[in-house]
């Protein structure tokens, strides 16, 4: 696709809200010549006894449409000025993203001889920016860049080792109860808390000592230093630090076992499962939740092994063929290629084909199978 | 040189002398995700390593096919196959189907009149009429 | 029957066996023909191997092995099953297995494939299945020995033994190929492993040589083929030998490699009751071997040397003498015993049968289905040997 150096300057880069182009613009691509219009004169006489109405030629000259509204002026104003003449939807005409332009028209080469008597019609190419086609829009540079990408609220990263959830979750309920101690738990809660992307607001939480009585926890330790951090409103560019799973069991074995034992109620509960799938990626479900009264449980739920998906992966952790010789598992479809392969014959049908310059696999140049498209009615 | 010889090959019997079961192969495809291969599935699991140390003589290939009913395909050694669609069936309706599959002799199915067939001529000898004291008629 | 000599072969045949490229460390035995004739024998291609594997090892890319590496064999299923199905003791591994399913059109170097084990094994299978019929049938005349011999042991009947054992073949030899699949090509100019003879000088000298049946047993193979030699059967070996037999010759040499095998790691006992169970135990109707040309001449012969009475041909009954299709029962007498009968149309197609089967009757003459052979005194706590009985020899 290629359009005019000169008339992209002239039109805005953001082509959203083109100008509708002039009736006298359109007539220049019809296909009708005008010049025919002087054969037709003959018989528009002979049909109407004199003067005819309406244009010589319907096709290519069009009666400007009349508007006829009860409408007041000012209603009319607003209206032509947006909804008639640009009828694009309000998401897109809003969209931060770099759309591709409407197709435009230009005027004809003799209304621009008629305004500019010094212009010279290009005879070649030269000077003409190139532009991918439209199927290539969002892979070019610019136009769907990591701004646009969908970031959500938990982590991208699934943390799948129980040592290191168990560090994150104690994380959680010392933040927890570090808002609760300071007051503005209930204010909190529904916030989104900061991310603690840095080792050290994590070393700062994990510091502090958690006592439990009777479920009953206190926290020991700077709690207005750890909710300062959460409910600071700086914009971290650090990513989650990453714990290795060694360092986590020993994290966790310096711990009392007795922390795990606090119980939840409602606000807590949630605030935590928010908590631990912003830092860990790992949701639970809302019907698990409701059974979960201690951190000891929310543990237990969010630290499930991943459901192996495979047959054959199921096999293999079970080892269930271990000893038989006899039995053969395969992880993928068995293809033709390669039952081919496995009598010898795939070596020969390959060579024959190099031999013969045509594709090994698939179809080369020639195009697919067509019939099928129409018949999905892909065409 | 008064006597010629002329070519022939013995006759193999099979299970005179040696048995060879005819069931030389079974592939089980499932797949993945469907719920027709709930039972396929839940037979390779659970039942299939059992069968599979039972019958050693039997290649086993178990591979996905996804996005089609389960299927079990047994090769004979004359050559012919023989496949099952086992869709929807429990592990233990599939072990019926596999087991007919072992047993099968992978000929095509006939139905016998006969219960003995016998390529050994009869040791009575056939009737013939111009021996022993012929017949008043 | 020809020597064995295990000695020779089973040191080699035990030792562990691992990688490609070693060049081999023997002459092949595949040469098994000894030259009586003048002409010397042709240098052996074990120069060239061992000029291909240093190549090889010099340059990085290695090229692909000729057949599939032993290392792969526990991994295949295929040849898990056959194991099993063969009901083969645990002794022998899964790589002998492979290795005698690889024969040497697929690879040509006897460390890797099956010539040796074949050869071994088919001399193991012609003692046991030549003793068998040798005692079973004392009287059999040595051209139809030998073509009986041919019907348990020759190349088409293994072949219908290892593809009842469910033996398939790769469509191309190749490293990649499931190691449980035979490998072999047509088109090698095979060298003839499982054969022992010597090369006739007198071939030379063109067709119009003749070849007695007691040069057949001096001189040639086990089935009394002659034994070409090597140096006429380079080129024209290929185009003579047609796929058939080349592809009988291959499947031949799986079941020769595994009793071959089974002779090495289990002995001499397993061997023999695998080929009793798996070669001996086909049905051959040796009836079926005869062609006669002058059973008259041959029966009056057989009188005359055993000293009987000459025979006489009676007229027992008859229908429809006048008929379209009359029906002669004719019997023939020696003396006032009856040696055979015969039906036919005509008196002389009627005398001609009843001879014939006068004549099987003598040589199909058995001490009974419970023969002992001489190999049945190698085992432990056998009974005194009886000398069978020894037929003086065939009507000349």
């Amino acid at each position: 696709m290629r359009r005019l150096q000169s008339l992209q300057l002239a039109i805005p880069s953001q082509c959203v809200a083109a100008p509708r182009p002039s009736f006298a613009a359109a007539r220049a691509i019809s296909t009708t010549s005008p010049a025919r219009s002087k054969n037709t004169d003959w018989i528009r006489g002979k049909l109407w006894k004199g003067e005819a109405p309406g244009p010589a030629d319907p096709y290519t000259q069009r009666m400007e449409p009349e508007a006829q509204t009860n409408l007041p002026e000012e209603a009319l104003e607003s209206s032509s000025s947006r909804s008639r003449r640009d009828k694009t939807p309000a998401a897109v005409r809003e969209s931060r993203l770099a759309l591709p332009g409407r197709r435009t028209e230009v005027a004809t080469e003799k209304e621009l001889q008629a305004s500019d008597p010094t212009y010279v019609p290009a005879a070649d190419a030269e000077g003409l920016e190139e532009i991918g086609p439209l199927s290539t829009w969002w892979e070019q540079p610019g136009h769907w860049g990591e701004e646009s990408e969908f970031k959500g609220f938990g982590s991208a990263v699934k943390v799948m080792e129980k040592e290191v959830l168990e560090v994150y979750l104690r994380r959680a309920v010392v933040e927890a109860l570090a808002l609760q101690q300071k007051g503005v738990f209930a204010e909190w809660a529904t916030k989104k808390w900061s991310e603690g992307g840095s080792r050290a607001e994590m070393d700062q939480a994990l510091a502090a000592q958690v006592e439990v009585q009777d479920g009953k926890a206190t926290l020991k330790g700077d709690a207005s230093a750890i909710a300062e951090a959460l409910t600071s409103e700086v914009e971290e560019v650090e990513s989650t630090p990453v714990i290795t799973v060694e360092e986590a069991r020993e994290m966790t074995k310096s711990w009392d076992s007795s922390w795990k034992n606090v119980a939840l109620d409602n606000p807590l509960r949630f605030a935590l499962r928010k908590r631990l799938y912003q830092l860990t990626g790992v949701l639970i479900p809302d019907a698990k939740l409701a059974a979960a009264n201690t951190a000891k449980h929310i543990l237990t739920l969010a630290a499930r092994d991943p459901k192996p998906l495979k047959l054959a992966q199921v096999l293999e952790k079970r080892n269930a063929f271990g000893d038989l010789a006899n039995v053969k598992v395969h992880e993928r479809r068995v293809g033709p290629i390669d039952k081919e392969v496995a009598v010898g014959r795939w070596k020969v049908i390959e060579e024959e084909l190099k031999k013969r310059d045509l594709p090994v696999t698939g179809y080369g140049d020639a195009p697919r199978n067509k019939e099928r498209d129409w018949l999905t009615g892909k065409i | 040189m008064t006597v010629k010889a002329l070519r022939a090959i013995a006759d193999g019997k099979n299970g005179l002398g040696a048995f060879v079961l005819q069931c030389k192969k079974l592939d089980l495809h499932y797949c993945d995700w469907a719920g027709s291969s709930k039972g396929m599935n839940g037979f390779i699991k659970s039942l299939l390593p059992k069968f599979a140390a039972a019958n050693p003589q039997i290649e086993f290939a178990v591979s996905p096919r996804p996005g089609k009913h389960p299927v079990i395909v047994g090769h004979y050694i004359n050559g012919r196959t023989k496949p099952i669609c086992v869709r929807n069936l429990s592990p233990y309706e599939i072990l019926q189907k596999v087991e007919l599959l072992r047993d099968a002799s992978g000929e095509k199915l006939r139905r016998t009149n006969k219960a003995v067939l016998s390529t050994k001529p009869s040791v009575r000898g056939i009737w013939s009429p111009y021996h022993g004291k012929g017949m008043a008629v | 029957m020809k020597r064995i000599r295990p000695s020779r072969w089973s040191g080699q045949l035990l030792q562990a066996r691992r990688g490609a490229g070693i060049p081999a460390a023997r002459t092949p035995l595949c040469l098994a023909v000894r030259c009586q004739s003048t002409s010397s024998v042709p240098a052996s291609d074990s120069s060239t191997l061992d000029s291909s594997s240093s190549s090889s090892a010099s340059s990085p890319p290695a090229p692909p092995l000729p057949a599939p590496s032993f290392d792969r064999a526990p991994q295949s299923a295929k040849l898990a099953a056959l194991h099993a199905r063969l009901s083969l003791s645990k002794k022998i591994p899964l790589q002998t297995l492979a290795r005698a399913l690889v024969t040497p059109s697929a690879d040509a170097n006897p460390n890797f494939n099956n010539a040796n084990l074949a050869y071994l094994g088919s001399t193991i299978i012609n003692f046991h299945v030549y003793e068998y019929l040798v005692c079973k049938w004392p009287r059999l005349p040595m051209a139809i020995l030998y073509e009986a011999l041919r019907a348990y042991a020759g190349d088409e009947s293994l072949q219908q033994v290892a593809r009842r054992w469910g033996v398939e073949a790769a469509a191309a030899p190749g490293e990649e190929v499931d190691p449980g699949l035979l490998q072999w090509k047509a088109g090698e100019s095979n060298v003839v492993n499982t054969r022992w003879g010597y090369i006739r000088s007198e071939a030379a000298k063109g067709k119009a040589w003749r070849r007695g049946l007691s040069s057949r047993v001096v001189l040639d193979s086990d089935f009394g083929d002659q034994v070409s030699s090597t140096s006429s059967s380079g080129a024209s070996d290929s185009e003579r030998l047609e796929y058939n037999t080349l592809q009988s010759e291959a499947f031949g040499s799986v079941v020769q490699a595994v009793i071959g095998a089974i002779y090495t790691h289990c002995g001499r006992d397993e061997a023999k009751a695998f080929v009793k169970s798996h070669i001996l135990s086909r049905e051959l109707d040796p009836s079926r071997l005869f062609q006669f040309k002058l059973p008259t001449r041959e029966l009056a012969m057989l009188c005359a040397r055993e000293g009987f009475e000459p025979p006489v041909a009676r007229l027992e009954s008859e229908t429809g003498r006048l008929s379209r299709t009359p029906v002669y029962v004719v019997g023939i007498y020696s003396g006032k015993e009856k040696l055979g009968e015969g039906t036919g149309a005509s008196l002389d197609v009627a005398r001609r049968k009843a001879c014939m089967t006068s004549l099987k009757a003598w040589y199909l003459y058995s001490p009974g289905n419970k023969v002992r052979v001489p190999s049945d005194m190698m085992e432990p706590g056998a009974k005194p040997w009886t000398a069978p009985h020894i037929d003086i020899g065939e009507i000349i």
